[in-house]
């Protein structure tokens, strides 16, 4: 089951910061990865996802430099400092946030 | 001449809907041209036809450009313009006939909605007494916003013979964080709970908007009690004045003084301590928003 827009809004920068935290990728990669890592539930359209590196770059989380390959060459991005940190934080609140629901819920 | 291809098509589109200029425009073109080329590539590559592979790769990319043009102006602050409010209002009509725009990208971080439930000081004697009206168009004000992030309340007039024992203000360091940013971020509200008042803070972690909600209502609580006290030391200095000079009063005064010496008139003599309020702050609620 594939899950679209609604259900991630508000979580897609953290899930994109989470990915890059393992290493550089190009938009295309993130997107995949998000699929894998997720065993197909984020199934997001390509396309959605560069709007959002430009927003966290130019929020100071991620850099990013064209790199040649043997293909097109390729916009990558790299998680920065304070990026690292804003994940932390976002990381920390979403587990304080799910802990909560659960309490709530009454999930083991 | 050979038809453009479905990739073509596309940046075209996306090139006559972006309304940002200049090397962010450049690269947001290269970047989605490689992206779409690498994938109609990867497809050809594997024995597909190119046109086929095109539009696969188009489909993929999911945002129309329309759609795409919009997500890429969010965050900016274009220069009032003309045309501004005709581009609005070709957005919303754009939205209104079911261009995909994908709500995953719209919001610019995670937003935390946490509330502080202020108890009221006084006893319920009705769903929303009058109090609690005056109290909520004088708690979200600018200058209380402003106590939340410093801590620093206005000094009270002298009052001789008088003890004070002042309310306490915590400041909340959020770094970044301004008064106004505050105040415009905060919403104060009757509470479901009957007599109280709910304070909600919204921001990008739970913890500050957490810390923001608590201080906001502890606060406004305190800058209320210090208004009730400067009124009741003016109020014991004018009593202490008027029993010094009662001599000559007039028929008002004389009145008054009748009346504040069988309040206070047994105390005047002594400090008087004004630190009779317990007030409440309690239940916090956390959100996503």
């Amino acid at each position: 089951m594939g899950v679209g827009g609604e259900p991630l809004k508000g979580h897609l920068d953290m899930l994109v910061l989470s990915v890059l935290d393992g290493g550089e990728a190009h938009g295309y990669r993130v997107i995949e990865h998000l699929r894998a890592a997720s065993g197909g539930v984020f199934d997001l359209p390509e396309g959605t996802v560069y709007p959002v590196l430009h927003r966290l770059e130019r929020a100071g989380y991620l850099r990013s430099r064209w790199a040649k390959g043997a293909g097109p060459k390729r916009r990558v991005y790299t998680l920065t400092s304070r990026g690292r940190r804003a994940l932390d934080g976002q990381k920390e609140s979403w587990q304080a946030f799910t802990r909560a629901v659960s309490a709530v819920i009454g999930a083991s | 001449m050979s038809e453009p291809g479905p990739i073509a098509e596309y940046l075209a589109e996306l090139d006559a809907r972006l309304h940002v200029q200049g090397r962010r425009r450049r690269r947001i073109l290269a970047e989605v041209e490689s992206h779409l080329t690498d994938a109609a590539d990867v497809a050809t590559g594997q024995g597909g036809d190119r046109a086929a592979a095109e539009r696969d790769a188009v489909a993929r990319f999911g945002a129309s450009p329309a759609a795409l043009a919009v997500l890429f102006g969010e965050g900016r602050r274009p220069h009032p313009r003309w045309w501004a409010p005709v581009a609005a209002a070709a957005v919303l009509a754009g939205a209104a006939a079911g261009v995909l725009v994908y709500s995953t990208s719209n919001g610019p971080a995670p937003r935390y909605r946490a509330t502080a439930t202020m108890v009221s000081v006084f006893p319920a004697t009705s769903p929303q007494p009058r109090w609690m009206r005056s109290a909520i168009r004088d708690a979200r004000r600018l200058v209380v916003a402003r106590l939340v992030l410093s801590g620093q309340p206005p000094s009270l007039p002298s009052a001789p013979g008088i003890a004070i024992a002042l309310p306490r203000f915590q400041p909340v360091s959020v770094p970044g964080l301004d008064a106004a940013e505050l105040l415009r971020a905060t919403t104060v509200t009757p509470s479901r709970q009957g007599n109280a008042i709910d304070f909600t803070v919204t921001t990008s972690d739970a913890a500050t908007a957490r810390r923001l909600a608590t201080a906001w209502a502890a606060t406004y609580l305190s800058w209320w009690r210090l208004g009730e006290i400067r009124k009741e030391a003016q109020f014991y200095r004018d009593a202490r004045r008027i029993l010094r000079f009662e001599r000559g009063l007039s028929a008002n005064e004389r009145a008054e003084y009748i009346r504040m010496r069988r309040v206070y008139g047994r105390s005047l003599e002594r400090p008087y301590e004004l630190s009779s309020y317990r007030p409440a702050v309690r239940a916090i609620r956390i959100a996503a928003a």
